[in-house]
C-alpha cells in the first residue's frame, strides 16, 4: 500500500499507491503509515499521484496519522489529484497541511513494502 | 436519458465495485470530472453511512440509482436499515480540530442539490442532484 521512497533534505518521503483512499481501506492505511513512518526523518511527506478518490474516512485516517506524528514532525503532502484535492479545500484542511506540488528529487531509496 | 439501477449487499469492499462501475458509465458518456468527482464523493459518504450507522454490520441490501441527464446527474439512494434524521445543515468542523472524522454530511450538503430524505414502505429514501457546473469549493 505504501512504498518507501526515500529521504529528501532529512525528510521521509513515502509514496500511497492505492487509486482510492476510502471507508474500506482507510484502517489499513493507518497502520501502513504508523509502520512506515518508523524510519527517521525531521518530515513525512506523502505523495499522492495515484490516489483517484478520497473519501472522509480516507480524509480521517490522513488527520490521524498527522496527529500520529506529533506537532514536532509534519505530515505534509504532494500531488494531490483534482478530485482528493477538494475533499481538502471544501473541509479547509488545506489550510492546515502543506501541500507540494511536487514530490522532492530523494536519495537512498529504502525499502518497499 | 440513461440510467443506471444496482443493488449490492451493504458491504464497504462493494461500495468500491459500485462506484466503479458508475464512473465508468460516467466516462463512457462523457460527463465532466467535476461531475463525476462530486458524484463518487457524496455517495462514497451516503453508502458508507448506511453500512457503519444504519445496517451496523447486519445483513441487508443497498440500492443506488443514477440517471444521466443534459445537465445534471438525477441520483437516489435506497437501503432497508433504521430509519434516520438526516441533517439538513451541516458545517464542516474546524480544520484547527483536527477531528477524525464528522466530515462525511457537510461533504454531501456542499456537493449535492436539492437534497431529500423520505421513509417509504419501510425504507430510506436519498434523493439528490449533482449539477454539471460545479461551484467553487470556497473563494479563493
Amino acid at each position: 500500500m505504501l512504498i518507501t521512497l526515500g529521504h529528501s533534505n532529512g525528510a521521509l518521503v513515502l509514496e500511497l499507491m492505492e487509486r482510492r483512499l476510502d471507508a474500506s481501506i482507510a484502517l489499513a492505511f493507518k497502520e501502513a503509515l504508523r509502520d512506515a513512518v518508523a524510519q527517521p526523518g525531521s518530515a513525512v511527506i506523502l505523495g499522492m499521484a495515484q490516489v483517484e478518490f478520497m473519501d472522509s474516512s480516507g480524509l480521517g485516517a490522513i488527520v490521524g496519522g498527522m496527529k500520529l506524528l506529533g506537532p514536532d514532525r509534519p505530515l505534509e503532502l504532494a500531488e494531490l489529484r483534482p478530485a482528493v484535492m477538494k475533499v481538502f479545500r471544501l473541509t479547509r484542511m488545506d489550510t492546515v497541511f502543506r501541500l507540494h506540488e511536487f514530490l522532492p528529487p530523494v536519495v537512498g531509496i529504502a525499502a518497499a513494502e | 436519458m440513461r440510467r443506471l439501477e444496482l443493488v449490492f449487499e451493504p458491504k464497504l469492499s462493494e461500495v468500491r465495485i459500485v462506484l466503479d462501475t458508475i464512473t465508468a458509465l460516467m466516462r463512457a458518456c462523457n460527463v465532466p470530472d467535476t461531475a463525476q468527482a462530486d458524484l463518487n464523493i457524496v455517495l462514497s459518504e451516503m453508502l458508507s453511512n448506511s453500512i457503519r450507522h444504519g445496517y451496523r454490520g447486519a445483513d441487508g441490501w443497498l440500492g443506488c440509482s443514477v440517471d444521466l441527464r443534459e445537465a445534471h446527474l438525477e441520483c437516489r439512494v435506497t437501503d432497508g436499515a433504521r430509519p434516520f434524521d438526516p441533517p439538513l445543515t451541516e458545517p464542516a468542523p474546524d480544520p484547527r480540530d483536527l477531528r477524525e472524522g464528522g466530515y462525511g454530511w457537510s461533504l454531501i450538503l456542499s456537493l449535492a442539490d436539492g437534497f431529500q430524505y423520505q421513509r417509504k414502505d419501510g425504507c430510506n429514501e436519498l434523493r439528490f442532484r449533482i449539477p454539471f457546473v460545479t461551484k467553487p469549493a470556497y473563494p479563493a
